[in-house]
């Protein structure tokens, strides 16, 4: 069969589907009466009820199976929080005007449907041009506002904001926004959670709930939606040792892989067993292949295709600097290969923000059972002779110093990942700036 | 006395020793009152204490100092509040067939125009005039004559009567009447007793724009209901075109407050659980009443509340049957939502359902009832029941020109008797030119009464003085620009905008109230100090049980790794505990978590589980304490019929 009749069928089965989904209520746009806002849909009866059957076994194969902190926290977030977690200033897109109606697009899509119409159309296309698109599509997300310019009569892009913004309070003084993730409520939370746990590590929280993204041109009906439901998970554990005890109940699972070094020479996934995995180092730690193997029993359990499932690694360019290892759990579809879950181990990038912001020091101890002698740096900074240099500025300089002593207490590993709600196919695509759900880049 | 002729003197001692009583009286009464109020204030203290120094819920971003109204739910908070919309879901989705449905938060402005909400939503405020610290106008008034009427003896009777009438009308006193009393009584900024603005109003919605082009606005919506309404139409075909139905939803709600306080109970973002449910104005009985119409709780119904009675107990049925209850569904409603409320824990003599006065009514309501739980903040609302008419509907059809209409197919067509309004487009073109349209559609407008009023006019006068509401004044209407008839029609179906009957729940209220009515305080085995307990049925109990190997030992505990394995599969939230700490201290540390049964290892075959409130241990083979525990808690049996099948266990010493 050759590309356009498969596109063809591709696109007659998602019709059927889409109009079944419609017309049994499963899901329908929402505040229709009032011709509807994109990106925006209502779950009737039947899709309400699938919704709560998988966030119920969610909760089940998850929360109470390991054991985890739920926690349920506010979506009206003031600006402070979404400051030092990096998404006031790195959460936007690019965008781009048409200069005579003002609609908006996102640069980044522009661009890869120009690319991917002339590859699939153009049969006469030079093998040279060819390759050019081909590598713009490769690099799309590294791409920054300048390079973007594609000389459409269209404005220069330029950032836009995902977050919905607020004003918290009467005064109009308090800035806020509605969370863009469900994570950063439990970040701020870990103090009080690492003490509920007794404070021991390792421990995991989990929350559910809505989270928000102005799009700024919503697509792909489910996939790419302005308000959707997310369930995260995150795991803090000491970063000197990420051993699990029961990976073993998991290791002996066999499903799709597809490792970066795979991805960069041209391979495709592959059948490995998550223990051989992690032991010969693909898969980071126990803990992070702990969790791709439960969430692979989670994912088939619900009636996901095995066959139409795998878990791919983050090329190093997708990730953020401070990131360890982090696999996405793609699952195949009509619009093809679908993050539906990301699995990341982040470091202890976010405790650190804001720890560093909150001047609230979120960090564990270890007791050890004998004191240890430790070379340890001190930095000490002269307050006189600092006063005596910077005046003003004094204080700034050295709580900066402060921050830095600080860093190496911040030991933990955060794996956090995300979930998409029903039908398993929930916004997460890469970010045209690749800065999706990695703020502070 | 006065008129059986005693001697003026001795009139005058009595008066004198009956004031001297009345004083005695009215002090008593004061220090009972702060007795009171200092004990509500100890039991509170201890409760919000162990509420959040066990994370059921904790201000929002504390390390940053928190927003005010915004809380999280810790893990025992969060378990409980999923245990409740959990039964929910089955109290009322599930046992009445609703249409269960999910809606975005981010709304249009146009939804929310046509509810109403963008003009009205609205609380009065006052702003510090140096600071720009807003308070709410009505509370700071009702603060006033509440200190005043508790604190200040000297007042006369006439002052105290007037305080007591101002905080009886102050829902419905206008911007100006608030501006003048703030004037009156002299009441400065709280905070820093600085003069304060006039009262103007403040939209209580949270703003935002949607989409990148800043030309969209949005709010975050302030109830669930509006979602339901504007899909009346999909909902009602999903149902088979069939009435009566209920839809529901369960979703976050917003509402910017001015002064967020009273912790959970008034907060900025919650979570509401509404029904809708959709019936002909015609027929508001009920199929399943009889089911409920024998239950009998306290109503405070409005004859009864206007002449200063206390709430009665009263059979639902026969509020019905009087006329109380306007109608059966709404009585319905009241009866199912006390069985859900009554079942979560909260104490019966604590609930009452208190109907609105006709000024606390909107204009378009029938009636309205709202569950009230006693709390040490007072009664207050935590469910509002309430018949709404054709109001909601009618709107977005308004504002969205979708008919948002039920039909009902006669067996046999009827004929009915139709008024007819026919504007004469030509003359009214010639009349009023520009404005022709809204006389036009003035005229279309007219209902039954107004019109035959004018057809009698136009008969007798030939000419009449006509209001146009978009036009802000009146018009002349000749009698050849407009002919009004009946006439008789033949209809094969009658087209009608259903009623609403929408009971409301504010979840986090009633968990609020739960706690409370849920906590309590009992000595230590030793006396020497006073432990908490929440004495949570096992449906809501945030963790069913937690297992403890007696002695710290490998052999129990691996017995404890085996029954938590059970229980896992058995799907009971448990916890289990291994710290070297007392039995009696962790069995403490269980009941403040309000964790119904304890399983305690103390052998390798069997175990014993004790019942938190009466402590009463039985003992249970290992295999078979899940299933002991599941029955329980799921109630399918209860720890009585446990206690008379498996031997009780004297605990002797263990609780220290």
């Amino acid at each position: 069969m050759d590309s356009a009749q498969e596109a063809q069928n591709r696109e007659a089965f998602r019709q059927a589907i889409v109009n079944t989904l419609e017309r049994r209520l499963f899901y329908i746009p929402s505040f229709k009466i009032y011709r509807g806002v994109a990106g925006l849909y209502d779950y009737g009866p039947p899709g309400c009820a699938v919704k709560s059957n998988v966030l119920a076994f969610w909760r089940k194969h998850f929360v109470l199976e390991e054991n985890m902190l739920e926690v349920d926290c506010p979506c009206v977030t003031p600006e402070v929080v979404l400051n030092a977690s990096g998404h006031v200033d790195k959460f936007t897109d690019l965008k781009v005007k048409d200069e005579k109606t003002g609609n908006c697009y996102r640069a980044g899509h522009l661009l890869k449907d120009f690319c991917k119409d002339k590859l699939e159309r153009e049969t006469n296309l030079g093998e040279e041009k060819k390759a050019e698109f081909k590598h713009v599509l490769a690099v799309l997300d590294d791409l920054s506002a300048e390079e973007l310019d594609t000389k459409n009569p269209l404005s220069d892009p330029y950032p836009f904001n995902l977050m919905f913004q607020t004003s918290i309070g009467p005064s109009g003084m308090l800035p806020g926004y509605m969370l863009p993730e469900t994570a950063q409520g439990i970040f701020v939370n870990f103090k009080d959670l690492y003490y509920y746990n007794g404070s021991k590590l390792p421990f995991a929280a989990a929350q559910i709930g809505q989270a928000f993204r102005n799009e700024i041109s919503p697509r792909q009906g489910l996939l790419r939606v302005r308000e959707f439901t997310l369930a995260e998970i995150e795991y803090f554990v000491d970063p000197e040792d990420k051993a699990y005890p029961k990976f073993s109940e998991v290791a002996k699972l066999e499903f799709l892989m597809f490792p970066r070094e795979d991805q960069v020479s041209g391979r495709s996934a592959k059948r490995i067993p998550i223990g051989e995995a992690v032991a010969q180092g693909i898969v980071n730690n126990e803990t992070l292949g702990y969790v791709i193997g439960r969430v692979y029993l989670f994912l088939t359990y619900l009636g996901i295709d095995k066959d139409r499932l795998r878990f791919r690694q983050h090329l190093a360019n997708e990730m953020a600097h401070y990131a360890a290892d982090c696999w996405d759990a793609e699952i195949e579809c009509s619009y093809g290969w679908i993050e539906c879950v990301g699995i990341a181990d982040r470091f202890a990038y976010d405790l650190c923000a804001h720890t560093d912001k909150s001047g609230v020091p979120l960090v564990a101890h270890e007791k050890l059972p004998e004191p240890r002698e430790v070379g340890k740096l001190v930095i000490a900074p002269v307050k006189k002779e600092l006063g005596l240099a910077f005046k003003g500025n004094q204080r700034m300089v050295v709580e900066a110093l402060e921050v830095v002593c600080l860093v190496p207490l911040c030991i933990y590993l955060i794996l956090r990942f995300f979930f998409g709600g029903f039908e398993i196919q929930r916004p997460w695509e890469k970010r045209s700036s690749g800065v999706e759900s990695d703020p502070g880049i | 006395m006065a008129s059986s002729g005693a001697p003026k003197s001795h009139i005058d001692a009595a008066v004198q020793s009956l004031n001297v009583l009345k004083l005695d009286k009215a002090s008593i009464k004061t220090q009972l009152q702060s007795a009171v109020s200092s004990n509500t204030d100890a039991f509170r203290q201890a409760l919000v204490n162990t509420l959040e120094r066990r994370l059921f819920y904790i201000p929002s971003f504390k390390i940053y100092r928190g927003v005010a109204g915004l809380y999280d739910y810790g893990p025992p908070g969060c378990a409980v509040k999923s245990n409740v919309l959990a039964f929910w879901r089955q109290h009322f989705v599930l046992e009445e067939n609703m249409l269960e449905v999910d809606c975005p938060c981010v709304t249009p402005e146009i939804v929310l125009k046509a509810s109403g909400h963008v003009d009205k939503f609205t609380d009065l405020m006052v702003k510090d005039d140096k600071t720009g610290t807003c308070y709410r106008a009505d509370h700071l008034i009702k603060d006033y004559c509440k200190e005043k009427l508790d604190k200040d003896l000297t007042m006369t009777p006439e002052k105290a009567a007037e305080l007591k009438h101002v905080l009886a009308i102050l829902d419905d006193l206008s911007a100006e009447d608030l501006g003048a009393k703030i004037k009156e009584y002299g009441i400065t900024a709280p905070d820093t007793k600085n003069h304060l603005s006039h009262p103007y109003p403040f939209n209580l919605m949270f703003q935002t724009s949607i989409g990148p082009s800043g030309f969209s606005p949005g709010y975050m919506r302030p109830e669930t209901a509006q979602g339901i309404f504007v899909n009346f139409k999909d909902l009602y075909y999903y149902n088979g075109n069939k009435l009566p139905f209920a839809a529901a939803q369960i979703g976050q709600a917003f509402r910017n407050e001015i002064s967020p306080r009273q912790g959970l109970l008034r907060v900025r973002e919650f979570t509401l659980a509404e029904i809708e449910h959709f019936v002909d104005p015609q027929d508001k009985s009920h199929p399943k009443f009889s089911e409920i119409s024998s239950l009998e709780f306290l109503m405070f119904p409005r004859e009864e509340q206007m002449s200063g009675q206390s709430a009665k107990r009263l059979q639902i049925g026969e509020a019905v049957s009087q006329g109380i209850v306007n109608n059966e569904t709404l009585g319905y409603f009241i009866g199912r939502v006390y069985l859900f409320l009554t079942r979560l824990g909260i104490d019966k003599e604590r609930l009452r359902f208190r109907q609105h006065l006709a000024n606390e009514m909107a204009h378009y309501a029938a009636d309205c009832w709202d569950a009230e739980i006693e709390c040490s903040y007072g009664w207050i609302e935590c469910v509002g029941i309430a018949d709404r008419s054709a109001y909601d509907l009618s709107a977005h059809s308004d504002k969205s020109g979708v008919a948002l209409v039920a039909q009902e197919k006669f067996p046999e067509p009827r004929e009915v008797e139709k008024l007819v309004i026919a504007p004469v487009k030509k003359e009214l073109g010639l009349a009023f030119k520009g404005n022709q349209k809204m006389v036009t559609e003035a005229l279309e407008a007219m209902d039954e009464k107004v019109a035959l009023e004018m057809k009698a006019d136009l008969e007798s006068k030939g000419e009449v003085e006509f209001h146009v509401c978009t036009l802000g004044k009146n018009v002349t209407v000749k009698k050849n620009m407009v002919s009004i008839s009946k006439e008789k029609k033949k209809e094969h179906q009658r087209v009608f905008t259903p009623s609403v009957i929408e009971p409301s729940f504010g979840i986090g209220r009633i968990i609020y109230c739960l706690f409370e009515h849920a906590f309590y305080l009992r000595p230590s085995k030793a006396g020497d100090e006073q432990l908490n307990v929440f004495c949570f049925p096992p449906l809501v109990a945030p963790i069913k049980c937690t297992v403890f190997p007696l002695v710290q030992n490998q052999q129990y505990e691996e017995v404890a790794k085996f029954i938590s394995k059970l229980l896992t599969a058995a799907g009971i939230s448990h916890k289990i505990d291994i710290t070297g700490t007392s039995i009696g201290k962790r069995y403490a540390r269980t009941d403040e978590l309000g964790v119904p049964f304890a399983i305690t290892v103390d052998s390798t075959t069997s175990v014993t589980i004790r019942e938190r409130d009466s402590k009463d241990q039985i003992r249970v083979n290992v295999e078979n304490v899940a299933s002991v525990v599941k029955e329980v808690t799921d109630g399918q049996s209860t720890w009585d019929d446990a206690l008379k099948t498996y031997p009780l266990h004297s605990s002797g010493s263990a609780e220290d």
